[in-house]
């Protein structure tokens, strides 16, 4: 809780993190705005998910926060001298606290954005005309908290390995956007075509279970993440607890216990 | 009480060794200074110490606790540490970095412990600047104030005065004073300052190729830094060998003139065993040893190279 409370401070007091939520308002606001004085835009939203609330950009956002909570020139730094006065299951519950916090903060992130969305809603002017009932909200909102906190517990583990704000970042960048992902993907089919199968059978194969393909999902809102796709028979809502919780939980233990090992300075 | 004993402690980094088989003692109280050419491995030791690096061999006992192993030693919860450059969050102001260290450990009243801390390194703790606007010197009495946080008993500093003006170098050193004095913190400072490192250490170690080749006190470093005798004979090799006789406890050095320099015996006694010896002076007169020139003779010593004094300090 001490270390929690400490990045909490720190986080607060840091000038990024405002220039965040304002950049977050203002990617709210703006095209609420302009649809309400230039009747640009839809005439009507179809549910309160796919409306100004639809967050698509938040995982994005969540490890970019964590990438600079945690890289090097913020974070390790400042880090060896908590460190040198922790014990050693201190030392742990530091590597640990960083994943539990890059997870708070992107739940804290979606909090805030959730809220924006809901006035930015009014604002725009455009009608809801089937908002979905609150429990649909919620596992909407879970998923896009499962996704981004996949992302940034991923960055916070890079941000450890390689202690490089620029490949912290990058990594933050590209894996949220997807483009890591399709580029593995896609260099794994190429491989395959080499070997002698089919070019696109395994990005046919593995290409629902990515968080990506989840983030799309969210962008469309509750209703298409919650129904089964015809060639998995899985919600992506069920893939995305599938896929993210065993990868969160398996991040966060190759950094308590592997990163946490090595030498910090 | 020793508050650190290293035992044959090593470390290698891939093909090179930067730590040797290191046997270092501490004793609670003391201020040790740590001495060493760049790259001697002073940090290296340092960061095993604290911690931040794990050794390849050997063993490090804090506080009377053997470090690793399958104990889990709350050593480590009594020490600051100001390892390389002071590790602070740039884009925060001084107090805040003091507040979100005092939070991490788990201290309550963290605004005030960051006031006290600010007002001992002698910086303002109404100075709203972020902490990139600040200066080298600035920064550094910001990681020592860091290292402060949580009042450790052990204070392990690594290259504390670099960037210090001389008025902020003083102060630094005074509250380093104040801090072993008053409060009994044990502190070790690497540094290359070495006249800044006379006046507050009262133990030293010479590091040279990641070996301790020397370990002293104050006291016994000013006995060898202190007068010694020049004499040049007429007649050095025969002169060197009645000396040697007629004074057995000196250590005698030849200069590339040919002179003998000697330490450990008065310029009376010299002139005595010389008269009594019959051996023809042409020179006689006494000097006064520089503390860097000694330092820099023990820290080019490698290893099976040791001189006599030097391996007195190792036995010590």
């Amino acid at each position: 809780m001490a270390l929690l409370r400490a990045d909490a401070y720190r986080v607060v007091r840091s000038r990024w993190a405002w220039v965040i939520l304002a950049l977050m308002a203002l990617l709210t606001f703006a095209p609420a705005l302009l649809m309400r004085w230039t009747s640009m835009g839809p005439v009507a939203f179809d549910s309160l998910t796919g409306s100004a609330l639809s967050l698509g950009g938040i995982e994005i956002l969540s490890s970019v926060m964590a990438a600079i909570v945690c890289s090097d020139r913020n974070d390790i730094g400042f880090g060896r001298s908590v460190l040198s006065s922790l014990s050693r299951r201190g030392r742990v519950a530091w590597f640990v606290e960083k994943c539990a916090f890059s997870v708070l903060l992107a739940m804290a992130m979606l909090v805030v954005a959730l809220v924006l969305g809901l006035i930015a809603v009014p604002v725009s002017g455009v009608p809801v005309l089937a908002p979905e009932p609150a429990w649909q909200v919620a596992v909407w909102f879970g998923c896009n908290w499962l996704v981004g906190s996949t992302y940034a517990v991923l960055t916070v583990l890079v941000a450890h390995l390689t202690r490089s704000e620029a490949v912290t970042m990058g990594f933050a960048v590209l894996a949220s956007t997807g483009v890591l992902e399709g580029g593995v993907v896609v260099g794994i089919d190429a491989l395959c075509y080499l070997a002698g199968g089919s070019f696109l059978d395994f990005s046919a194969a593995v290409a629902p279970w990515l968080p990506a393909q989840v983030v799309s999902a969210i962008g469309e809102g509750a209703g298409a993440l919650l129904s089964a796709d015809n060639a998995v028979r899985l919600a992506p809502a069920v893939r995305a607890l599938v896929v993210c919780l065993p990868t969160i939980v398996a991040t966060v233990a190759a950094d308590a216990l592997l990163v946490s090992r090595r030498d910090v300075a | 009480m020793n508050v650190i004993e290293t035992h044959g402690l090593t470390k290698r980094y891939r093909s090179k060794l930067a730590v040797d088989g290191l046997d270092m003692t501490v004793a609670a109280g003391d201020i040790y200074g740590f001495v060493g050419r760049n790259g001697s491995g002073k940090s290296t030791t340092m960061k095993m110490v604290c911690g931040l690096a794990r050794p390849t061999a050997g063993e490090v006992v804090l506080f009377g606790d053997p470090v690793g192993g399958g104990a889990t030693p709350q050593g480590f919860s009594r020490i600051g540490a100001l390892i390389e450059s002071p590790g602070v969050l740039a884009s925060l102001t001084a107090r805040d970095n003091l507040v979100a260290k005092a939070l991490a450990l788990g201290l309550t009243h963290a605004g005030a412990v960051a006031d006290d801390l600010l007002a001992l390194v002698g910086l303002d703790p109404c100075d709203h600047r972020r902490v990139k606007a600040y200066s080298l010197g600035m920064r550094q009495r910001l990681g020592l104030a860091l290292a402060l946080v949580g009042a450790p008993d052990l204070l392990m500093l690594d290259e504390p005065f670099n960037g210090l003006d001389p008025e902020a170098t003083r102060a630094m050193r005074l509250a380093l004073v104040r801090l072993n004095h008053e409060h009994g913190v044990t502190v070790v400072i690497s540094s290359h300052v070495l006249d800044q490192l006379d006046r507050v250490a009262t133990r030293f170690g010479v590091i040279s190729a990641g070996r301790l080749t020397a370990e002293f006190t104050d006291v016994e470093l000013h006995e060898r830094c202190g007068s010694s005798v020049r004499v040049r004979l007429a007649r050095p090799e025969r002169g060197l060998a009645l000396l040697e006789q007629a004074l057995p406890s000196a250590a005698f050095r030849a200069e590339p003139d040919g002179a003998l320099v000697v330490t450990g015996s008065s310029l009376d006694e010299v002139s005595s065993a010389c008269f009594s010896a019959g051996v023809e002076v042409r020179e006689l007169a006494t000097v006064e040893r520089d503390i860097e020139e000694y330092f820099v003779e023990l820290m080019g010593v490698q290893k099976g190279q040791a001189p006599s004094h030097a391996e007195d300090g190792e036995a010590r």
